[in-house]
């Protein structure tokens, strides 16, 4: 019977796949180093670390979690990107989501993002999550990810 | 007074669960609703720190709401916006913690449910910091949430109400029943019938608990209820992301009050719990008669006995016990008011799978009082197992 049905595993998307290039003043921000950090069952959350190549390029693959569907709570993770490059430190990006799916932060996956470390203001991307980046990009491939 | 469309307050509701932590509160206030031209001043805003969960789960620090003025566009509008459970207070299961009983509200003093009032004082001295310092005239106060915060929500726009005597408006998803009947009616007298919108799918489990006494606000009102075509309760009925589809592009007059329900005629109701047809707890109809008939059944021993139905109800005593009380009465009165309390029983009895009483003689108070002690136990477990599901 449905009623005694329950207590599925389900695949979470805690952040979803971000490759891009990191400049400092225009120039590849070559070795710079990047700092992932995520959080959904605690307040410490935890960290991973990339580093941008020669031509400042990166590659931060998809993070997932599996968790076991808990009645009447939603998820709720936080997700914060800082750069280390010559010394400083730069927030690249920070924010929440409750969706659960692939590309959900933006809605779409985005093509040839680029990281200027210098960018004064970050954009808010507000549609699908709480998003701040100074990354931009040329568009979102919106995919069905649900 | 303001309105916000369905979306808006949705949106909200909904992006309240991104602020997963209190840092990104700015974020959550870049939202249309609180831009600003001049970004020098940013809007007043406090971040409520509430106590998740009733006092013996689990007392949990954590995020839990937003109150906010509005921007530009929405000025001398304040926005108090709560959060329902996220995974990392998921210990607190106070939606459905069969062990919650009544206290009293903060303002009228009618019984609420004690798991939601709780959590609604611990924020409370914030919330009233927030207006003593705001300084400008109140337009319109919105209180929005989804699920738990829906609940929490209702406590605070009763607060504001009554309280502050400001222009409130409460907009809710999914949220539970929160009082009785009294508080119920005094909410809904005190925030204006129109000014109420509890937005709800036919098959999430949440709104059906918990159980008789506790009733919806608006009063007597079917609320917007949104149609959906599954039969069986289910989890997906009750998560944020889907009440944001189904309200998308509407308007509140497009959600409407549900072509009229059988539930609260009395023919209806004497018919269902006549009826020997089998009865299936998993289908969302099955919770609505139940409360209809419990409801029914309880008035018509109430008026015959002469109790006030809500004075009993005031007490330390559980929600089972009470209504035991009643019914067990009801047996000892005339055989036409008594044969109402058989029939509920079987059929409650039937519900839950126990062997059905024979006569009139076996139904003692303590029996009754264990048939409704495990419907209710079963309410919040299907409650929970709905949403399992998904």
């Amino acid at each position: 019977m449905s009623l005694f049905f329950g207590g599925e595993k389900k695949e979470a998307v805690l952040f979803s796949p971000l490759e891009g290039k990191i400049t400092f003043e225009g120039k590849p921000a070559a070795g710079a180093k990047i700092k992932l950090w995520f959080a959904w069952k605690d307040k410490e959350g935890e960290s991973e670390f990339f580093t941008a190549d020669d031509q400042g390029y990166f590659s931060i693959p998809t993070k997932t979690a599996v968790y076991k569907q808990t009645p009447l709570a939603q998820i709720s993770i936080g997700q914060m990107i800082t750069v280390d490059f010559n010394g400083k430190e730069y927030l690249i990006w920070r924010g929440g989501k409750s969706s659960t799916h692939l590309y959900g932060e933006l809605g779409g996956q985005p093509q040839n993002v680029t990281c200027e470390l210098t960018t004064e203001e970050m954009d808010a991307h507000l549609e699908n999550a709480l998003i701040e980046t100074l990354c931009k990009w040329d568009q979102l491939i919106k995919k069905d990810g649900k | 007074m303001v309105d916000l469309n369905p979306t808006a307050a949705a949106t909200l509701a909904a992006r309240i669960y991104d602020v997963q932590n209190p840092m990104l509160v700015d974020l959550f206030l870049k939202l249309p609703y609180f831009k600003r031209s001049d970004k020098s001043t940013t809007a007043q805003h406090t971040h409520l720190k509430a106590e998740v969960g009733g006092r013996v789960v689990l007392n949990h620090e954590d995020g839990f709401g937003v109150c906010a003025e509005g921007g530009e566009h929405n000025k001398g509008e304040i926005f108090l916006i709560f959060r329902g459970t996220t995974m990392e207070n998921k210990k607190a299961d106070v939606l459905t913690d069969a062990r919650i009983g009544l206290s009293f509200s903060s303002t009228s003093k009618w019984p609420v449910h004690s798991g939601f009032q709780h959590c609604f004082e611990s924020m409370l001295p914030a919330i009233r910091s927030f207006f003593t310092s705001f300084k400008g005239s109140v337009k319109t106060v919105h209180c929005i949430g989804h699920s738990l915060g829906g609940a929490v929500a209702s406590l605070a726009a009763d607060w504001v109400a009554q309280t502050l005597k400001l222009p409130t408006k409460l907009y809710t998803f999914g949220a539970p029943r929160v009082g009785t009947e009294l508080f119920a009616r005094s909410t809904t007298s005190a925030i204006g019938e129109g000014n109420i919108h509890r937005v709800y799918h036919r098959t999430d489990p949440v709104p059906m608990v918990p159980l008789y006494p506790f009733v919806h606000a608006p009063y007597d009102r079917q609320g917007h209820y949104l149609y959906s075509a599954h039969p069986l309760t289910s989890a997906a009925a009750h998560f944020m992301a889907n009440y944001i589809a189904s309200v998308d592009g509407k308007s509140w007059q497009q959600m409407c009050d549900a072509p009229d329900q059988p539930y609260t005629i009395e023919s209806a109701i004497e018919d269902w719990l006549k009826s020997k047809s089998p009865v299936d707890t998993s289908s969302s109809t099955f919770w609505r008669w139940v409360d209809s008939a419990i409801i029914y059944v309880i008035k018509k021993v109430a008026m015959t006995a002469i109790m006030g139905i809500q004075a009993t109800f005031i007490s330390t005593f559980t929600v089972a016990d009470k209504i035991a009380y009643i019914l067990a009465k009801g047996i000892d009165l005339a055989e036409n008011i008594s044969v109402w309390v058989e029939r509920l029983m079987r059929k409650l009895m039937q519900a839950i799978g126990m062997t059905v009483a024979k006569n009139k003689k076996e139904l003692t108070r303590s029996l009754i009082r264990q048939v409704l002690t495990r419907l209710s136990e079963k309410a919040n477990q299907h409650a929970r197992n709905a949403l399992r599901k998904l």
